[in-house]
């Protein structure tokens, strides 16, 4: 090993040992969600184009600041369970690229429906931080009742905090697709859910074309 | 009326519905869905249902009819569910809500005219919703086995209780008793103004972004009755306990980086 490749590794490596301190001891999880929500719902109303459904604009918003909060990999291979460890890369990514596209769905509807909500934590009384949690928050607007919004969240290996799983009013997301896939899974496996969640897909491009004409 | 149902249900039924549902081979597996085969076909006859009546019909109900009007339906038929929620208030120990929900309907009803104004929220007495199913679930009992209902939707063993408790707790039962058409057409404003409002938190929307909708429609109600029968207030450690596990277990791709930062670390 060259003298150059070591004093790179050692500087790559300290970054590593710094950057998981820095983050785990600096971002408190509790502040950290409610932060991140209220500014995406500052950028919501910040940009017609958003509610208006405008797919390029929802990609965007999904790319830059929903992705990077959120620990994608994992969620998808807690839907697809012990069958994703059997799968192979590009199913992998088929998979993950069909969950997506039906998350930002189910997204893109409830952007339409945004006021002027604020995200706020719920008052509890077990503040501890611990590696993985639920953080509950409350959804309000001086228009419409509020909605209980909890996250499922975990420090990754870099300290970083990662959002696993979504509750609405009681409803957890991934747990609930996680059940959904499971028949398909169970009579056709991988390759069986990869072609439902691609025609899905499809049909839904086709019926949201024919609504615009 | 229930007799009517009654024989519209065994008529339909008869008619070789069962095998119209998709039924997966490996249903029933689920440990509380033991009667998933009957389940999904009840669901495929609901869904029938709601396709050729219930949903163009609140449609029509929501194009001739303003918000307001609509608000004021929903108002008055949650106000007749107040005799309801006052029993199993009290019936759960939370007397104070008890008294709040018996509040409630003697103020709308009269100041509110039959309840289609909700003045008692305008002075802070809140609706404390319960039905006898969550009753029974704070008095310990589980949810038992899920049972998808003809007309009525998704339930549960333990849940099946709460209608008969709210026809018995309902004013309009006693006033409809010796008019059979009177209390259908009660029902019938009930199941729309229901569905309207299912439209209102864009339940349809949802409904599109599903693959299995009878799955996804039996945890929703599974995991939201659990949050109503503990009135919102579930332990998140305790709900992380019953969520899926994460798994990190196969990461070959950035396995070499995880052991060399563990290495680094270590230093």
């Amino acid at each position: 090993m060259d003298r150059r490749t070591f004093i790179v590794g050692g500087v790559c490596g300290l970054t590593f040992m710094t950057m998981p301190t820095f983050a785990s001891e600096a971002v408190d999880p509790f502040e950290w969600i409610v932060t991140l929500n209220n500014s995406i719902l500052d950028e919501i109303r910040a940009n017609p184009k958003l509610q208006a459904g405008d797919q390029a604009a929802l990609q965007e918003l999904v790319d830059s600041r929903v992705m990077s909060s959120a620990d994608f990999a994992m969620m998808t291979r807690m839907t697809i369970g012990p069958k994703w460890r059997k799968a192979t890369k590009e199913e992998r990514q088929r998979l993950m690229a069909g969950f997506e596209k039906l998350l930002i769905r189910v997204y893109s509807g409830a952007l339409k429906t945004i006021t002027d909500h604020k995200c706020e934590l719920r008052p509890t009384r077990n503040r501890a931080v611990k590696d993985e949690m639920v953080i509950r928050t409350l959804l309000k607007s001086s228009s419409s009742p509020e909605i209980g919004i909890d996250f499922r969240i975990y420090r990754n290996k870099l300290g970083e905090w990662k959002i696993v799983d979504v509750n609405v009013e009681g409803i957890w997301m991934v747990e609930n697709y996680r059940s959904q896939f499971a028949p398909t899974l169970n009579a056709e496996g991988v390759p069986g859910l990869i072609k439902l969640l691609e025609e899905k897909s499809d049909s839904l491009v086709d019926a949201n074309d024919h609504k615009v004409k | 009326m229930m007799k009517n149902i009654l024989i519209l249900t065994l008529g339909v039924l008869s008619l070789g519905l069962s095998g119209c549902a998709n039924v997966p081979p490996d249903a029933g597996q689920h440990p509380e869905d033991p009667y998933e085969g009957f389940n999904r076909n009840m669901h495929a006859f609901n869904v029938m249902l709601d396709d050729v009546a219930l949903k163009p019909v609140t449609k029509g109900y929501r194009w001739v009819t303003p918000q307001l009007a609509r608000d004021g339906v929903s108002n008055a038929l949650d106000n007749l569910g107040e005799v309801n929620n006052t029993l199993n208030n009290v019936l759960q120990g939370k007397v104070d809500k008890g008294i709040t929900s018996a509040f409630r309907f003697m103020l709308n009803s009269t100041i509110g005219v039959f309840g289609l104004f909700d003045v008692a929220s305008w002075v802070g007495m809140e609706s404390a919703p319960e039905d006898f199913g969550q009753t029974l679930g704070v008095w310990g009992v589980s949810d038992g086995p899920y049972l998808e209902l003809p007309f009525l939707g998704p339930s549960g063993a333990r849940d099946i209780f709460r209608w008969p408790v709210q026809a018995v707790a309902n004013p309009i039962t006693y006033v409809t008793l010796n008019e059979q058409g009177w209390g259908l057409a009660y029902e019938a404003v009930n199941a729309v103004d229901t569905r309207s409002r299912m439209m209102d938190a864009g339940l349809d929307d949802m409904r599109a972004n599903v693959v299995d909708e009878y799955i996804a429609i039996r945890d929703a109600y599974r995991q939201s009755r659990r949050l109503a029968v503990a009135d919102g207030q579930l332990d998140p450690d305790v709900q992380l306990g019953t969520l899926t596990p994460l798994s990190f277990d196969d990461e070959e791709e950035d396995g070499v980086e995880e052991t060399m930062m563990k290495n680094e670390k270590e230093q």
